[in-house]
């Protein structure tokens, strides 16, 4: 684990991995580096939760997997959106705004 | 679907393996390039590549987690290990197996016949509507109606709807032998009210009735596969019975009966049109049974309120014969299977018993094998594995053998399914609806789930407990509660087969004592057989009288014949005919007092030929014919109950009513068990055949018992009176020629067949409960090995070591045929209704069962007890 990054609030990282797959499909190790320099290098996701929270949404039908020929040329799980995901994405991004900023409010009124 | 991919998942986990497999490849591949382009070697970026995939196996197992059902992988899991240990023990997994399929096999069979005879509707449509009605003038009892009062009922109700039944035989000529067949006269409504829609054609219904035409008949689908070889053209055609022509207008479903398949046919009975069988259309002869469905949405108690306001103007408008006349309603559902209900809840709860001796067996079996592996349990809980695992490990193994123990079961409630069936048609109404369907199978599935988990968390729950601390070895704590656990299984079982076992015998004692009961006549040596004389061949009384004195005369001629007799009525046939009477000196103290008795037309050698005593003045003679003197003989119930303290002999009573004519009392004869063996006579008057009514006769003689007494081997006195009829009349079939012992024996077959079967009962358990004592000492003496070692090293008798071991047995027998026999005079009170001349808590009989049960039960504990006095001293040392 890397000392720099902050840890993630519970259930942040199933909103980080629909977001960055909003953009488009990508593979597990695509979404890792997206989210880290989205971040500015802020977060770093571990392959430890990354893997299994892909495959938990997909098994719960929010993400839809493929298998295709990555950029070099080997074969690469590819998790993209579905609708539903896409619905839980909206959802849970206007949740994260209320929460974060319920969170700030507190913090800077104590 | 999720769940469904779970489950793939689950079942196929390769695949899915393998793919997580080439995700993360393919992750340490990209990582380890960027590694590379940021500056280290190939083979340090794979090293580091992987140090930050962290614990990749618990990685993988996460992953793989997110997409299968981890409670079905571990169920697996112990599914496998559970198939592994019975495998590696296949007698003890043989054993318990049978004993399951036992218990679980009995359910089976026992609720399919619950279920098809109880439970499953009768066959009709809206079969909760259906009665039948009946009438009565109080202690006489109900009776049919007579076709008149059916008449003016139907005209007057309108709550429901009714249609008469009448049973008659006809026989049928002109294709292939001439045949008697038993089938049903039936009024318009009948098929309508029952919903009944034909194979082929059409059936009959009130449009024909108001026509007139009641030439039409019916077939049942055997009886046209039988006699008319499954004609596809039947439908139109003109058929001779009783020498009538009738068109065959219809052929019913094969599922369709009536009161039993032995009715194969249904013609119209001729309530108003011609009559040419001359069927009594009066008010006296009540034959006519109603059937009658109340219509949709009216409550019995208003069905039954308008009959009886309907009974009441009967009475007024035909005071004579109606006067004290009410209807009773009887639903059809009670009417065919009420009589085999108690049986049938006795045996359920017998194959419970049953049930619950076999799973405590193998709970028991399990509890000694459970306490062998206390080593793997403490590694396993050693290891990290929670009690509940172990719970669950040990109650899957108790599923498998359940599941295996379920499909033998299943097996074995077909074969004895099988068995019903053929011991079955005397004994069980609707025995032909009786299959292994859907809801019983559930109901075995259910059942034997229920018991597997309850039955599998005994053994495993003292399995599982009290191993922290105590490290690898065995408490003696835990020992102990195995014994004590055992030790009530034991005792349970033995109380649990003494009360079944003291049930059958109380059961099989009212057998013999009904095969013995007093029926009033002999049965032994002699035959019986039935002969109709069709109206259109003999039209009137005389014609009839001519031809059966001729066949009564051409039997007594033969010298291997020694009597020979002849009834209206036969007992134990079914048939029975009541009449109202008026006896000279009674008058009814009550509207319910009314003389009412069973009527029958006999000859005069009918009471010699039965060998029906004669308590009384004499037997009926030649000279009792037209030109003698009315006369009658009466049984003893009629006298007790109509002639009070007087003289019978001389007393004069009348048919009908008070205008005569009047007949002279000359005899009285035993009571004859006439319904059945169980059933008190009721009053009877036996009349000469010659001197009855005309009319009568016409209606009611036609169809005559004939009794022959012989010397002879009955199989030959059959064959020679068969040849002798074919001499005498090629055209008149004689029909149900048999042994009157076989009448007896149908008679007692419902309590025969519950006697068989819960004596089987009783046995398994008893066999099944002497097993569970043989498992139990032989364990106590292989774990005591070492103890009795010692103690014969230091110098203990042979003697004292088997005293010692037979002990442990006999005080638990002891302690369960106490418990047992008080269960049991508790629980046999409520079979008081099957049981016949024998109290239920008859001392003799419960002894007979208890003695019974300890000397199986110490046979059983006899074998460890004698293998104890063995044990080599040395050898139980040193192991």
């Amino acid at each position: 684990m890397s000392k720099g990054s902050p840890s993630l609030p519970y259930g942040t990282l199933d909103l980080l991995v629909l977001r960055t797959l909003a953009g488009g499909a990508q593979h597990g190790y695509g979404i890792l580096l997206q989210i880290h320099e989205a971040s500015g290098n802020l977060l770093r996701i571990e392959e430890g939760s990354l893997y299994p929270a892909l495959h938990r949404l997909e098994t719960s039908g929010l993400l839809k997997a493929e298998w295709m020929t990555s950029e070099n040329n080997r074969r690469a799980k590819y998790y993209g959106l579905t609708a539903r995901g896409r619905r839980q994405l909206a959802e849970e991004e206007r949740n994260w705004e209320r929460v974060a900023e319920g969170v700030s409010r507190v913090l800077r009124f104590t | 679907m999720p769940w469904m991919r779970r489950l793939l998942n689950t079942l196929w986990r390769r695949t899915l393996d393998r793919e997580i497999e080439d995700e993360l490849q393919f992750h340490l591949e990209l990582r380890a390039t960027d590694l590379q382009r940021a500056g280290m070697s190939a083979h340090e970026a794979r090293r580091q590549a992987r140090r930050m995939l962290g614990n990749e196996l618990s990685l993988r197992d996460r992953t793989r987690e997110a997409e299968i059902w981890v409670r079905l992988e571990t169920a697996l899991q112990d599914l496998r290990y559970a198939a592994r240990i019975l495998w590696r023990a296949p007698l003890f997994t043989i054993a318990a197996t049978l004993t399951l399929a036992i218990g679980i096999g009995v359910n089976t069979a026992m609720f399919a016949v619950v279920y098809g005879v109880l439970i499953r509707p009768l066959p009709y449509a809206d079969a909760d509507r259906l009665y039948l009605l009946f009438q009565t003038s109080g202690r006489a009892g109900r009776t049919r109606l007579t076709p008149l009062d059916f008449i003016d009922l139907q005209a007057q109700v309108h709550s429901m709807r009714i249609a008469a039944v009448a049973g008659n035989g006809f026989t049928f000529t002109g294709q292939g032998d001439p045949e008697l067949a038993v089938g049903h006269l039936v009024s318009g409504e009948f098929f309508n009210l029952l919903g009944a829609k034909p194979a082929l054609g059409r059936t009959f219904g009130t449009a024909d009735e108001a026509t007139g035409n009641s030439d039409l008949i019916v077939l049942s689908h055997r009886f046209w596969q039988r006699r008319f070889g499954g004609d596809p053209d039947i439908v139109g055609r003109r058929i001779t019975a009783n020498n009538r022509s009738l068109t065959v207008v219809g052929v019913m479903k094969p599922d369709f009966s009536y009161q039993g398949t032995r009715y194969q046919f249904w013609v119209p009975l001729p309530l108003r049109g011609p009559n040419p069988d001359k069927v009594p259309i009066n008010r006296s002869a009540r034959y006519m049974q109603v059937l009658a469905k109340l219509n949709a949405g009216v409550s019995r108690d208003a069905a039954a309120a308008e009959l009886q306001s309907a009974a009441a103007s009967l009475a007024q408008a035909y005071p004579d014969s109606d006067r004290n006349m009410s209807f009773i309603l009887s639903s059809l559902t009670e009417e065919t299977v009420g009589s085999i209900r108690d049986a049938l809840k006795l045996l359920s709860a017998a194959v419970l018993l049953v049930l619950l001796i076999a799973c405590s067996n193998v709970a028991s079996l399990l509890l000694a094998r459970f306490a062998k592996r206390r080593t793997e349990v403490v590694v396993r809980a050693a290891l990290g594995a929670s009690r509940a695992r172990l719970l669950r490990q040990f109650v899957i193994e108790t599923l498998v053998l359940y599941s295996m123990g379920t499909v033998a079961g299943i097996l074995l409630a077909m074969s004895l399914l099988d068995l019903l069936r053929t011991m079955g048609p005397d004994a069980i109404p609707r025995v032909t609806d009786v299959a292994l369907a859907m809801p019983v199978l559930a109901f075995t599935c259910v059942t034997s789930l229920f018991a597997a988990l309850v039955f599998g968390l005994v053994p495993a729950l003292p399995a599982t407990r009290g191993f922290s601390g105590s490290g690898m070895s065995r408490t003696a704590t835990a020992d102990r509660t195995h014994q004590r656990v055992r030790a009530t299984i034991v005792v349970a079982q033995i109380a649990v087969a003494l009360c079944l076992l003291a049930g059958a015998s109380l059961v099989a004692r009212s057998l013999v004592n009904l095969q013995h009961v007093n029926k009033g006549f002999d049965p032994e040596g002699r035959l019986t057989f039935n002969v109709v004389m069709p109206a259109t061949r003999f039209p009137d009384a005389p014609a009839m009288h001519a031809f059966y004195t001729q066949l009564v005369d051409t039997i007594a001629a033969r010298p291997e014949f020694t009597s020979v007799g002849t009834t209206t009525a036969f007992p134990l046939s079914g048939q029975d005919l009541e009449n109202g009477f008026a006896v000279d000196g009674y008058a009814a103290a009550a509207p319910d007092q009314e003389p009412v008795a069973a009527l029958r037309g006999v000859s005069p050698g009918y009471t010699t030929a039965m060998g029906i005593p004669i308590r009384a003045g004499r037997a009926l003679t030649s000279a009792d014919d037209q030109r003698g003197a009315p006369v009658a003989l009466v049984n003893e119930t009629f006298v007790r109950r109509f002639f009070g303290g007087r003289n019978p002999i001389g007393g004069r009573i009348s048919v009908g009513g008070p205008d005569g004519p009047w007949r002279t009392v000359v005899g009285v004869v035993a009571d004859v068990r006439h319904r059945a063996l169980a059933t008190e006579s009721r009053p009877e008057v036996l009349l000469p055949w010659v001197q009855m009514d005309a009319d009568f006769l016409t209606a009611w003689g036609r169809g005559i018992s004939f009794v022959v007494r012989s010397h002879l081997e009955l199989t030959a006195a059959a064959g020679l009176l068969r040849s002798q009829m074919r001499d005498l009349d090629a055209n008149t079939p004689i029909i149900d020629l048999q042994p009157v012992s076989a009448l007896v024996d149908q008679s007692a077959a419902g309590p025969r067949f519950r006697t068989f079967l819960l004596s089987s009962f009783a046995l398994t358990s008893v066999c099944l409960a002497a097993v569970g004592i043989f498992g139990v000492l032989s364990y106590v003496v292989s774990e005591r090995t070492r103890e009795i070692g010692i103690r014969m090293a230091l110098g203990a008798r042979q003697s004292t070591i088997f005293r010692d071991v037979f002990a442990v047995g006999g005080s638990l027998v002891a302690i369960g045929s106490v418990l047992g026999l008080a269960g049991g005079v508790a629980l046999t009170q409520w079979i008081r209704g099957l049981l016949f001349q024998v109290s239920p808590s008859d001392p003799a009989t419960l002894a007979a069962a208890t003695v019974g049960l300890m000397v199986v039960a110490m046979l059983a504990a006899l074998i460890p007890a004698r293998r104890a006095t063995r044990v080599n001293p040395v050898m139980a040392l040193r192991s």
